[in-house]
């Protein structure tokens, strides 16, 4: 078994490397680290199954140590931002001020038709309308609008908008949710004292929502039906 | 920082487990070896039958010792050793005492193969 661990650590890490070496393009939407895991995961986990005479450890042993080695990268990587850059890459741009960096595509190996494709998927038609465009470490392309091309917001309509807290969900089916509490702020005795004031027991409400301004919404079961 | 801990226990556990595995084989494989080793050189061929008992006893400790091998290593190999063994008994009532040596012989070095490739050297590895 310790022969299958050792081997499972030296195929992970190769497959980081050869993660790194292929480039951003192979990735879609994981990081090199996670792609290597994703990649040996679902193999290993067959190996028992189709080969019964196999031991069932020489495929829970590898899965749990991959595991425990992702967890531990991921939690490196946090802690030392340039290894995480060395593993991950630097996030590369390749579009400034409308026109594409023909270095920077080839360093990436690409080409300008993958870089439009990206755009199109992104629902970008035109390249132009690109301030900055950016190719991420998971290989997804992120861009920022020139200023004529950017979507207007409130924001653009008035000099001040007023802060609008978020709504967050109370009760549900008669459940306090802690979660959507913990995020507005309120405690379950507001709640209770809320719904003894509206005249509404905690199994009549279908959804209470409620926000850091103290505003609420109850919607009843009897007013969906 | 629950995962950090996470990860520190699992890799542990699995090093542990590798260990722990590696040690007990050895041990058992060492041991089955030993009593191997006992038989054949103890065995008379003029007297095949009296050691009936004896290699019933290295049978049935192998059985015992093996029980957890599947875990570690292929139940493919446990078994061809095993269906070598269980023809001992016979070889020795038919009187055929040098089949009889070759055959535990062959368990044995199966048995010290098996134990050499669970070994993390770097043939094994590589």
């Amino acid at each position: 078994m310790i022969v299958v661990v050792i081997r499972t650590v030296l195929m992970y890490a190769t497959l980081i490397v050869a993660m790194r070496l292929m480039g951003k393009r192979q990735l879609g939407d994981l990081q090199p680290t996670e792609l290597a895991v994703t990649i040996m995961l679902s193999d290993i986990a067959v190996i028992p199954l189709q080969e019964p005479g196999a031991p069932i450890l020489s495929g829970i042993a590898p899965i749990a140590l991959l595991v425990g080695l992702e967890l531990l990268m991921s939690c490196i990587m946090l802690k030392a931002p340039r290894l995480a850059r060395v593993i991950t890459g630097n996030p590369v741009v390749v579009i400034r001020n409308g026109r594409p960096i023909w270095s920077a595509l080839r360093r990436l190996r690409m080409t300008v038709e993958d870089l439009v494709d990206g755009l199109r998927e992104l629902g970008y038609f035109d390249i132009e309308d690109i301030e900055t465009g950016i190719v991420e470490t998971n290989g997804k392309i992120s861009v920022y609008l020139k200023a004529g091309k950017q979507p207007m917001t409130i924001g653009d309509l008035q000099p001040t908008v007023p802060p609008r807290p978020m709504s967050c969900v109370v009760l549900t089916d008669g459940e306090l949710n802690q979660f959507g509490l913990s995020l507005c702020g309120w405690e379950p005795e507001k709640v209770w004292q809320v719904l003894k004031a509206e005249n509404v027991s905690p199994k009549q409400v279908m959804l209470m929502t409620a926000d850091s301004n103290g505003a609420y919404r109850i919607i009843r079961k009897e007013e969906n039906q | 920082m629950k995962r950090i801990y996470i990860s520190i226990v699992l890799l542990l556990a699995i090093i542990g487990t590798c260990i722990g595995a590696v040690i007990f084989l050895s041990y058992q494989t060492e041991t089955l070896i030993r009593e191997m080793d006992k038989l054949s050189d103890d065995f008379d061929p003029e007297d095949p039958k009296a050691f009936l008992p004896q290699t019933e006893e290295v049978i049935e400790h192998f059985r015992e010792r093996t029980i957890v091998f599947p875990l570690f290593i292929r139940q493919n190999t446990l078994m061809e050793i095993e269906a070598e063994l269980e023809i001992l008994p016979a070889l020795l009532e038919k009187g055929e005492p040098k089949d009889f040596v070759a055959s535990l012989s062959r368990c044995q070095t199966r048995l010290e193969t098996q134990l050499r490739l669970e070994m993390p050297l770097l043939q094994n590895i590589f």
